[in-house]
Formats: C-alpha cells, structure tokens, sequence
C-alpha cells in the first residue's frame, strides 16, 4: 500500500505533467522569459548609448575653462559637447532658441547664461569649472609651476548621492514583483479552483476518493498546481540568475525585495490555493468555479492597493500581521524597509499556523462538498 | 459466505430527504448481482457508501465478515456513471496513473493497463485524449479505470446507460469473465429490462427503501402472474370471460394478462378463433413487471424515466 506521502507526490506530479502539457504554460513561461530578459538587459543599452548629453557654447577662447569642464562629465554622470563662439550675444541667442543649454563666457567677466529654473546640475557644474579656471589663473600668477598647479585642481569633486532615487527604485522593484505575484496567483487560484469543479463535475473525485483521502487529493493538488506556477515564476528569474552569474548588478532594491518576497510568496500560495481548492469544491459546474473564488480575489485585489499606495501607514502594519493579507504586504514592506525582524517572525509565524488549520479545515469541506452534487452548496451547509 | 460484500441497514438522509431507509444489500462472490430500480431510488448514494466516499447517518458495510476498512476499500474498482475520467488526459497515462493510486508499480501499473485496453479493444488509442474518443470507447475506457488494477470488489454504476446492443453484449462478457473468477461484483441499473438475463439476483429499491430482493428467477417463480405472449393483435374483447386482459401491445403482438390458475391453452385458443397464431409463449412477469406491483401505483414513473441523468435542483447527494 502507498503511503500517504507517496500518494501525494502521485497526485501533484499529474498535475505537473498535464501542466507542462498546456500550451499556455508554455506562453506564460515564454512571455515571463522575454519580459524579464528584456528588463534585464534593456536598462545595459541605455546605460551604454543613452548618457546624459549636454550642449555647452563656450564664449572666447578659454582652454582652461574648457578643461574644466570636461573634468566635470564625471560628476554630472554627462557627455558635455562643447562648441566655442566669439559673441556673448551669439551664446545667448543659441540658449534662447534651445539650441544649447548653456552658454558660459570665461575671461575678466565670467558668466553663466541659461533658461530661466532650467539645468541646476549643468549650472552648478560650469560654476565650478569658472571658479577652477580663475583659481588656475591665479594660482600661475602666483608663481606655482604647471604641475604643482595641476596637482592642486585635481582633487576630485564631490560625487552627487541622490538618495530618492534608491526608495523610488525600491518601490518600482516591489511593484513589479507584487503585480507578477499578484497575477500568477490569481490565476493559480483559478486553476485549482477550475480543476477541483471539473473532478467534481466529471465525478472523478468518486472514483479517487476511495483510494485517497480528501487531504491528500487536496495537498497534491495544491502542490502540483503550486509547483507548476513557480515553473512558470522560474522563467522570470532565470535571466536574473544569469545577470548576477555574469556579474551585473541587479537594479536597485531587487534583490531584497526578491529575498523577502520568496518566502511569503510560497506560503501564501499554499494557503490561497488551499482556500481555493475548498471552494472550488462547493460549485456544481465548472464555469462557476471562478465566482467561487470571488472573494478571495477581493481580499488580493485590496491588499495589493494598500500595498502599494501604503504599506507605511498603520492598515499596512495591521495587513502584515493577517495571514491572508501578509503574503502580498510584507514583501513590499520589507522592499520599502519598513518591518522589523519581529514583525516578519511574528507574521511567518501566523502564516504557517493559519495554513495548518486552512489544510484541515478545507480537507473537510472538500471531502463532504465534493461528492454533494446536484447544486450550488454554501459552505454553511457543508459544515453542518 | 465469508467472501461476501454486506451492508447492513443502511440509511441516509441530505436535510430533509431520506435517501436511503434501512437498505440491506449483499453481494456473494461469483454472483453478477443487480442493484436496480429508477433514477432517484438512491443506488447511487448506496455505491458511495460501501466505498465510504459517504459517511452512512446509520448502518454498516461489511467485508469478508467484519466493517470494511480504508484498506480494504483502496482495493476495489468503482465505476461511476457516464464520466469519472479526466477529459483531457491522454488514455494510457490515466489508467497508469490510476493503478498507481491503488499502489501498483509505475511498471506493472502501466503494463496490467496495456494489457486491459487491448482486452478492450483500445489498443491503438494510447495517446488518444478521453475527449477525443466516442461516447463508447470512453465508456471502455472508464470501465478500464475500474478495472485495471484487478479489483476483488468490482462496483458498477449504470454501466449500460447509453450503450448501444453490441456494447451491451461486449460488457456482459467482460462482467462474466470478473465474476467466473470469483469475484465480487454489482453493478446498478434503472433500465430493468435490459439487465434481467444478466442479473443472478437482484436488490431492488424504490424511493431509498428495498421492495424486492433475491435471486431472479426464483423472483419471476414466486410470483403468480403468467402472460401470453402472442404475434398478433389482440382485440379486449376476444379474451372476455376468460379471467384474462390485454397487458400491452407492441409492432411484434400482445401480451395477455393471465390471473393466477387460468389455463393459458383456453386464452390461446379464444385469440386463434379470430387470427392464426403463429408464434406464443407463456412467460413470467418481467422485471419492471415485478417491479411496478411490488412498488405500487405510484412507482408509474418508471416508463417514463429518461436514459439521461437528470438535473433536478433538489436532488442533491442522490442519484443523477
């Protein structure tokens, strides 16, 4: 006789099988494939040709200045483009008509010219290079060599840190993880749910459930519909794996966010797909399997909401801790570095429990739902 | 006999209805055994009780002389009625994957399914999809699932619906076979004339209670009633006076009534003064026949019951 592990791994295995046999398994993982590929390498290329181009008209004949300048592309994380003119008035009629984005006039009168709140960066940047050409002036009339001279000017800027742009990376990142989260789960849930209405429907669970007991029916199917998801989830990190194998680097605040994401998201998918293999249960045709898992779609559609637009606020800090709501909160919460390590131990914590009573509580209403054919039952019946 | 499949005072009820209402039911091995009677009689709640798919409100199911475990029951092949398969697996790989639930070896499991579908005659339709074969052949195929890993305990449910002759002959045989092997078998139908040269003896329900049991025809003996069958038409009026009526009337004659001691010759001879009879018999009553006097008036249902499984909104956990 099988044990019940053995049956259970028979059970999910089938579903491995029929799943690797769909076509849209396939456009799922090809479609995860090229999107992350693509999200991958894209950000490479423009990385590479799409640098920050800056046209600058220089008045007068002033290498120093021009050096200086081109000292600073470093810094300004730019490509400065430099054309020099004789005219003030030719400067700045090239900066009004855009032609340019800033002129700068060297010399005993030096000058910025620019459009009104336009270019900070450039602005302060060719300040910086006025102010290193008359140091440079000043310093050789002092009487130091070229080379001490030089020695003086290199000193390296101070390299600009803008610390938004990290959280706001974070975010994105977090916001792309959750939505594909979000979204394989969601049609996961359709998937088992759909699969346990067919067995109904078709009256295969009849014949299985002599030979298997309802828990086992149910976990097998929750793991192979599980596994199979993740399948289609590994196409997506499989470019990341090789990304960090070639040595990139990932975009900002990723990684974390998949760290933190990975654990949440397998328990969360138990419990889903458990609660959705209940229900799924209950129906008595298959179309209607997807209305049964109804309101577990709005519990996921409005932690996804909070979840981005407030996973700092109080609500979030609550949905952390509720099981059902923590797989899709915390890991953005973790990616925008708001938790704890208490509050993830306490919410895995409630998760793991939360599924041990979700597998017990959904083998039961399964296994008396699912031979009660005739009509649509409610889950009240089913219990009483 | 020890070997025998038992279910004692078997009762069930889904809210208010009583399905089933103290069903005693045996099954000896060796014995093709019928579990008859109209849709929404309760068969089929019966079938899912002795494989403990169903928790029974009162009473027992007995193997080999004591409760019949989980143990014992992953051991039996069900059959349910019309569907029970994955539409969308491919034929080989479901019957494999099923003789490995019961616990069979990936390499026995697929080789006793092999073996089966040539028996059956599906041979070349491994690799089909269920979906993609007809109506009969999925039938097969159903039965195959039942069957392949080489159950002790056999159960059929209304495996003739929807068959056409050639099937019907096809699945007696392979029943025959299951049985001269010593084995337990019941099947159900609600189609009682069709099954009653199969049956050896037969378990009637109406509306969840038992109304005739035991061995066919000691059944068809103990009864009183005779017909004559004859190829002619009968005019009422020609058997008058002879304690004889028209029973019914078909394309290939009639069936005359006879009440118990009437002399079949005389009621013969009053139709042979009007035609020349050609071909008669003196027949017991025939199942249904049996079946409509045991349940009464208001088992008139049965002539109109559909083949198809009915969808009835209050009818839930029962048959279908």
């Amino acid at each position: 006789m099988s044990s019940n592990r053995s049956l259970v791994w028979l059970v999910a295995s089938r579903e491995l099988r029929e799943a690797a046999r769909r076509k849209s398994f396939w456009a799922v993982f090809g479609v995860l494939l090229v999107g992350s590929t693509a999200a991958m390498i894209v950000p490479e290329i423009i990385g590479d040709e799409g640098a920050t181009r800056y046209d600058i008209v220089l008045v007068g004949d002033a290498p120093i200045v021009e050096e200086a300048l081109l000292g600073l592309e470093q810094n300004l994380d730019a490509e400065l483009d430099i054309t020099t003119v004789d005219q003030i008035a030719t400067a700045q009629r090239r900066v009004e008509d855009d032609e340019a984005d800033i002129g700068v006039v060297a010399g005993d009168d030096p000058r910025i010219i620019v459009q009104a709140g336009e270019n900070d960066r450039l602005v302060g940047a060719a300040g910086q290079a006025l102010s290193t050409a008359a140091l440079v002036e000043r310093l050789g009339a002092a009487g130091l060599s070229e080379a001490e001279v030089q020695d003086v000017i290199a000193a390296p800027g101070p390299r600009l840190q803008e610390v938004q742009q990290e959280t706001t990376s974070r975010r994105a990142a977090s916001f792309v993880l959750s939505l594909v989260l979000y979204i394989l789960l969601l049609s996961l849930m359709a998937q088992v749910a759909t699969g346990t209405a067919v067995e109904k429907a078709n009256r295969i669970s009849e014949v299985l459930l002599p030979i298997v007991r309802p828990g086992v029916l149910l976990f097998g199917k929750v793991l192979g519909v599980g596994l199979a998801g993740l399948g289609t989830l590994a196409a997506g990190f499989l470019p990341v794996v090789v990304k960090l194998g070639l040595g990139g680097d990932l975009p900002e605040g990723l990684g974390g966010a998949l760290a933190g994401s990975a654990a949440w998201f397998v328990l969360g998918l138990a419990l889903y797909l458990t609660l959705s293999a209940a229900l799924g249960a209950l129906v008595e045709r298959q179309e209607e399997a997807g209305s049964a898992v109804t309101p577990l779609t709005f519990v996921l559609v409005g932690t996804f909401l909070v979840a981005q637009s407030a996973a700092d606020s109080p609500l979030g800090t609550v949905l952390s801790y509720v099981p059902l709501t923590s797989p899709l909160m915390t890991p953005t919460r973790v990616a925008v570095g708001v938790t704890s390590p208490v509050e993830l131990a306490v919410s895995l914590g409630l998760l793991v429990v939360a599924i041990a009573l979700t597998i017990r509580f959904g083998s039961t209403i399964y296994g008396r739902a699912i031979v009660r054919t005739g009509r649509r039952l409610k889950l009240r019946e089913v219990l009483t | 006999m020890a070997d025998d499949l038992v279910a004692r005072g078997i009762s069930q009820r889904f809210g208010e209805r009583v399905v089933l209402d103290g069903v005693d039911l045996e099954v000896p091995a060796g014995q093709v055994i019928g579990l008859l009677g109209p849709n929404g009689a309760g068969k089929t709640t019966l079938m899912r009780i002795l494989f403990g798919v169903l928790q029974p409100d009162a009473g027992t199911v007995e193997w080999q002389g004591r409760p019949a475990t989980e143990d014992d029951r992953r051991g039996w092949g069900y059959m349910p009625q019309e569907r029970g398969l994955y539409r969308d697996m491919r034929v080989l790989d479901q019957l494999t994957w099923i003789a490995r639930l019961h616990g069979l070896g990936k390499a026995t499991g697929e080789a006793q399914a092999v073996a089966l579908l040539e028996r059956l005659g599906l041979g070349d339709r491994h690799g089909d999809k269920v979906e993609d074969l007809s109506g009969g052949m999925a039938q097969r195929v159903q039965l195959a699932a039942a069957m392949v890993h080489e159950p002790e305990v056999l159960v059929l449910d209304e495996p003739f619906a929807g068959l056409d002759p050639v099937a019907v002959a096809f699945l007696s045989e392979v029943i025959g076979d299951h049985v001269r092997a010593g084995r337990i078998l019941l099947f159900s139908s609600h189609q009682l004339d069709l099954v009653e040269d199969l049956c050896e003896s037969i378990t009637l329900i109406h509306q969840g209670t038992v109304v005739l049991q035991g061995d066919v025809r000691q059944l068809k003996a103990d009864s009183p009633d005779r017909f004559l069958r004859v190829d002619v038409q009968v005019e009422p009026s020609w058997v008058e006076g002879l304690e004889a009526e028209v029973d019914s009337t078909d394309a290939s004659g009639c069936r005359v009534r006879m009440a118990p001691g009437t002399d079949a010759g005389a009621v013969l001879d009053a139709v042979r003064q009007h035609v020349t009879v050609t071909d008669f018999a003196v027949e017991a009553p025939s199942l249904s026949e049996l079946f409509l006097d045991a349940a009464g008036a208001d088992a008139a249902v049965l002539g109109a019951e559909p083949d198809q499984p009915r969808h009835d909104e209050d009818h839930h956990g029962s048959e279908r």
